[in-house]
């Protein structure tokens, strides 16, 4: 207690000497240090680390009051810098050969960072958010960048856990002429990795009946090593040939990606029984991630700069998501995908989160009062963040169950206390107002604790007043008191991404165990339970749509075994449900929309599916619906003020391979009540070179190069088009190769 | 300088505006040159028929760069370019420049069908001109790899005149950059001869060929082919002109056809109209002291309408509106 009351007094200074004197502070109450040999020598190395960082940020001159570092950072400091011990739970730390421990960290820059940042090699940066890996030391010399304006923790995410098609009529546009599939648009999925050898992912190109070929262009395992290992469409078939694994080693262990894979574009040919997903042509790019922020922004990045070098447009599926962040959209993940979607072509969806019916969120008002309520914690350990405004001063106490009370004045820290019932933690804005929203971060942590155990918190208005939001940050733990509202997962919240929540499509469904029924829980129609609701704390109605999410039959990966009341008779494909599996439906229809129009922008994608989501009797605009259900036809048909044209009325055609080399192979689709078409071929200068007549009821022909003058075609850029009585195709540029 | 007023008295008549009246007296004046001419020509056509032996049969491909033809002024007439006085734009005949009085800069721009664009930088001066021109699909994306088609070519030309009969050579130059490597030359010949307000003319592409040249050693024939044209011009009043240009393309192969336009000068104004052998063409031009726009339109049923624009400027030599 005598250390508390110590603590209550608000510490002066800048924020450097704020934290050499919390690592003095780390040194005296012991937990998280490091023992065994060379104690001494780590013990004098992070204090001279903790002096340098405190030259370092004073010099810095920064306004006092202004945060620099995330407070889970902070605490990582006060701990030794160790990668375990008392570090925060979540935070993305190695190890090195030598026992160097380092943590990867999201920098905040004021213009674009170079190759190092503070002396620290960039991994990878948008505009103003920079990935960084970190030793305790080596963060104080990035924090004396003055590029550098906030360093957040890279937490980790979790996973956010047939009919669904035709329910957001996803068919009629592939049924459609000229109609969408996803064709040349790249679907990308950051999640537990994909079943690359699943059927539905991939194609038969030489017409043999075995689906020799691959839709994964590219395959990023972040898990693997220290750097991860990636792996290209050609060493994907290469695996495919060769009866074990090859040189691909990425696995999906936990199916959840696969299964999100296969909502967005499997193709259904593992099984007679169908299940095609909604852009069951489009290429797919998968990235089986860490699931830490970091991870995810380099594994977005890198699914978009993929695109880019073969110049088609992407968007990436992101079913995943925590609550760690200020719920606004201004953490540096939120940003830096805010940033990669400003080019034509781009678009991140994101799970809206599945704690719709958890009570997670606490909020108040506050004016010269104080607000209590209990944390429960739900397994050792519990965790959560309380943010309120800048200006106000807010203090924050904690009694543990057996009544040990833990105190943080507004701009201090409570440290390290051990008490009967576990140790707790409170930071409370110790480094001041967060640069990015200009609010207070409250950090509050508690360890081996009892599971049940509920702690009392307060938080009392010291001047200024307000409202303050807090949230549970583990997976486990719920607020006694607390509601489900502003449960929008990170990075959900963000103004750049489309958010999905989740609706009932489905209750009952086939399975190896027999006939399935959960209409006890699911109305097909109906808002699920568990679909996070908004709004964000900065007032925004997220979702901003619903889709299908519950109950969701979709590719199953080899390497799980499902629950057999799960697991469709078929034994490639297994039910599950969440907004995870609603957010691949918008992934999918946005790859159909990017096929339709390949120059769509973010904006412009979220708009067309706010606008044209269907709002039903179930439907109420607003922080739980978003503005509707998810409505793929109506989507493609509002694009250009007419989209889709409700019969087709012009040929299409798509050269299989280019450039062509001996023949050349279209494939072409006639409209409706074509009597006669021809596919011409012409040279650059618009010379007929070829033409045949197409055969009606056929969509594929071979040109073996022979002209009209009976001699092969040179060398060159033809122009192709199918003309018929009901109009020509677009030109589809050839060239045929020597 | 006999050669020289002969050339005024018809070439220059298909250019723009009113500068140089058309001079129906040096026609008359060189009516007996024009037999002699008609004859030679006649007797050269029949040597390069000979030489020729038969056109080529190869199609297309990357050579077709230099079908796409001179300046938008030409393609607006179709693209009848064998007995018109044209810029040096590439693949054109090199007889032509025997009578070419000024220096010219010449450049163009074409939006293939949407398919690719074509851009050319001609510089043409008395007797000689250089053509540099580049072929570019942008990106075509219908697979898994976005591809590009890109090519560049060069062409060289002189031109020398014998009364009222004129000769010239061509050398082109391609080289194919993308997806693949190619290089290959040409060389071709022309012949045109004056007979009155008519001018005919005869061309041969590739007389000379390397082929195209790709990795490994590869190679593909260039295209050889026979033009005949004929062009004649009518002045209808100070202001009106009226010009028509005809051509025999592929000549004596079974793929020729009949390529031909009109043009009519209005004082700096021009009109015209075309058939390209496959659609109808329409052009447009406006001049005002050295400088000359010209814009026409190709339009095809399947492939749509292609649009060219070309600006020209006279750097030297003859006067105002005069090229």
């Amino acid at each position: 207690m005598a250390q508390c009351a110590a603590l209550r007094q608000r510490p002066a200074g800048g924020i450097g000497a704020r934290l050499a004197r919390r690592a003095a502070v780390a040194e005296r109450q012991g937990p998280g240090l490091d023992r065994g040999w060379g104690r001494d020598v780590w013990r004098g190395l992070r204090c001279a680390a903790m002096v340098v960082a405190a030259l370092c940020l004073a010099s810095a001159a920064l306004a006092a009051d202004v945060a620099r570092l995330d407070p889970a950072l902070a605490a990582w400091v006060s701990s030794g810098g160790s990668p375990r011990g008392a570090a925060p739970e979540g935070l993305q730390t190695t190890v090195s050969p030598t026992g160097e421990a380092r943590a990867k960290v999201l920098a905040t820059v004021r213009e674009a960072p170079g190759l190092t940042l503070g002396g620290v090699p960039v991994s990878f940066a948008t505009a103003s958010v920079a990935v960084v890996s970190v030793t305790a030391g080596e963060l104080a010399g990035l924090l004396a960048d003055e590029r550098v304006t906030y360093v957040e923790a890279s937490w980790r995410a979790s996973p956010s856990l047939d009919v669904s098609v035709e329910t957001v009529r996803a068919d009629r546009v592939h049924e459609a002429v000229p109609g969408a599939q996803g064709e040349g648009v790249i679907v990308g999925i950051v999640d537990s990795g994909i079943d690359y050898r699943h059927l539905d992912f991939r194609t038969d190109q030489d017409g043999d009946g075995f689906e020799e070929s691959t839709r994964v262009l590219a395959l990023w395992d972040q898990t693997w090593g220290l750097f991860g290992a990636s792996y290209d469409r050609a060493d994907i078939e290469a695996a495919l040939a060769e009866p074990g694994d090859g040189t691909v080693k990425q696995v999906d262990r936990d199916g959840h990606g696969t299964h999100v894979a296969g909502i967005a574009a499997g193709d259904g040919s593992s099984s007679s029984a169908g299940f095609e997903g909604v852009a069951p042509s489009a290429w797919i790019i998968a990235v089986k991630t860490t699931f830490f922020t970091a991870d995810i922004l380099e594994a977005v990045g890198f699914i978009f700069q993929e695109a880019e070098r073969r110049a088609m447009p992407a968007v990436v599926n992101l079913s995943l998501g925590g609550h760690a962040g200020p719920h606004d959209g201004t953490s540096a993940l939120e940003r830096g995908l805010e940033e990669l979607v400003r080019k034509p072509g781009r678009a991140i969806v994101v799970a809206a989160g599945n704690e719709g019916n958890l009570p997670i969120h606490i909020s108040g008002t506050l004016d010269r009062g104080a607000k209590t309520f209990e944390l429960q914690a739900g397994a050792r350990e519990a965790s959560m963040e309380l943010w309120y405004p800048g200006d106000s001063t807010f203090s924050v106490s904690m009694s543990s169950p057996s009544g040990a009370l833990v105190v943080a004045p507004a701009g201090g820290t409570s440290g390290y206390v051990p008490t009967p019932d576990g140790t707790a933690y409170i930071d409370n804005a110790s480094l001041g107002r967060n640069p990015n929203n200009g609010d207070r971060e409250v950090v509050v942590r508690i360890t081996e604790t009892a599971a049940g155990a509920r702690w009392r918190i307060t938080v009392r208005d010291e001047g200024g007043g307000g409202r303050f939001d807090g949230w549970v940050t583990t997976l486990t733990g719920t607020i006694v008191g607390g509601d489900a509202v502003s449960t929008i997962d990170e990075p959900g919240n963000s103004r750049g991404v489309v958010t999905v929540g989740s609706f009932d499509s489905k209750a009952s469904w086939p399975s190896t165990a027999g006939d399935q029924d959960d209409a006890g829980n699911v109305a097909p129609g109906a808002l699920s339970a568990f679909s996070s609701r908004g709004p964000t704390r900065d007032g925004r109605i997220k979702p901003d749509l619903t889709a299908p999410g519950a109950w969701i039959c979709s590719s199953l990966s080899a390497w799980v075994q499902a629950p057999a009341d799960e697991r469709h008779p078929d034994g490639v494909h297994v039910v599950r449900r969440g907004t995870s599996m609603a957010a691949p439906h918008v992934t999918g229809t946005v790859a159909l929309l990017l096929e339709l129009e390949p120059a769509l922008s973010a904006d412009e994608i979220r708009d067309t599916l706010i606008e044209s989501a269907r709002r039903d009797a179930d439907v109420s605009v607003g922080p739980q619906w978003g503005y509707g259900k998810l409505d793929a036809w109506s989507a493609a048909q509002s694009l250009g003020g007419g989209g889709l044209p409700p019969p087709a009325v012009r040929p299409t055609l798509r050269i299989v391979d280019n450039p062509a080399r001996g023949r050349a192979q279209f494939s072409y689709v006639l409209p409706p009540g074509t009597r006669s078409a021809w596919l011409r071929v012409y040279d650059v200068a618009g010379a007929l070179v070829y033409e045949v007549a197409l055969r009606a009821g056929a969509t594929d022909e071979i040109w073996d190069l022979s002209t009209r003058r009976g001699v092969q075609a040179t060398a060159g850029l033809y122009l192709c088009v199918v003309a018929s009585d009901r109009g020509a195709s677009s030109i589809a540029p050839l060239v045929v190769a020597p | 300088m006999r050669s020289l007023r002969a050339g005024r008295a018809f070439c220059e008549a298909g250019a723009v505006a009113a500068a140089l009246p058309f001079r129906g007296s040096a026609a008359r004046g060189a009516e007996s040159r024009s037999a002699r001419a008609l004859r030679h020509c006649a007797f050269l056509a029949c040597l390069a028929l000979v030489g020729l032996g038969r056109p080529s049969a190869a199609a297309g491909g990357a050579a077709a760069m230099f079908d796409l033809g001179g300046s938008a002024r030409l393609l607006g007439m179709g693209g009848a370019s064998v007995a018109v006085l044209g810029e040096a734009s590439a693949g054109l005949n090199p007889a032509l420049l025997a009578w070419t009085e000024q220096v010219h800069l010449e450049s163009l721009y074409a939006d293939q069908f949407g398919a690719a664009s074509y851009t050319s930088f001609a510089l043409s001066a008395p007797h000689v001109a250089v053509a540099a021109a580049v072929l570019d699909s942008g990106w075509i994306v219908s697979g898994e790899d976005p591809l590009r088609f890109a090519s560049q070519g060069l062409s060289c030309g002189a031109g020398a005149a014998f009364g009222a009969f004129g000769v010239g050579a061509q050398w082109r130059y391609l080289h194919v950059g993308a997806p693949f490597s190619a290089n290959g030359w040409a060389a071709d010949v022309g012949m045109a001869a004056e007979l009155g307000v008519v001018r005919v003319g005869v061309m041969v592409d590739a007389l000379l060929s390397s082929g195209m040249l790709f990795d490994r050693d590869r190679r593909e024939d260039w295209a050889r082919s026979l033009s005949l044209g004929v062009g004649a011009q009518v002045a209808l009043s100070s202001q009106v002109r009226l010009q028509g240009a005809l051509d025999w393309v592929e000549a004596l192969s079974g793929t020729s056809r009949l390529v031909g336009g009109m043009e009519i000068s209005l004082g700096r104004l021009a009109g015209r109209w075309g058939w390209d052998g496959a659609g109808w063409t329409l052009g447009a031009s406006v001049a005002a002291r050295r400088v000359e726009l010209d814009w026409c339109s190709v339009v095809r049923s399947d492939l749509g309408v292609s649009h060219r624009v070309s600006l020209q400027w006279v750097l030297s030599g003859g006067g105002e509106g005069s090229r």
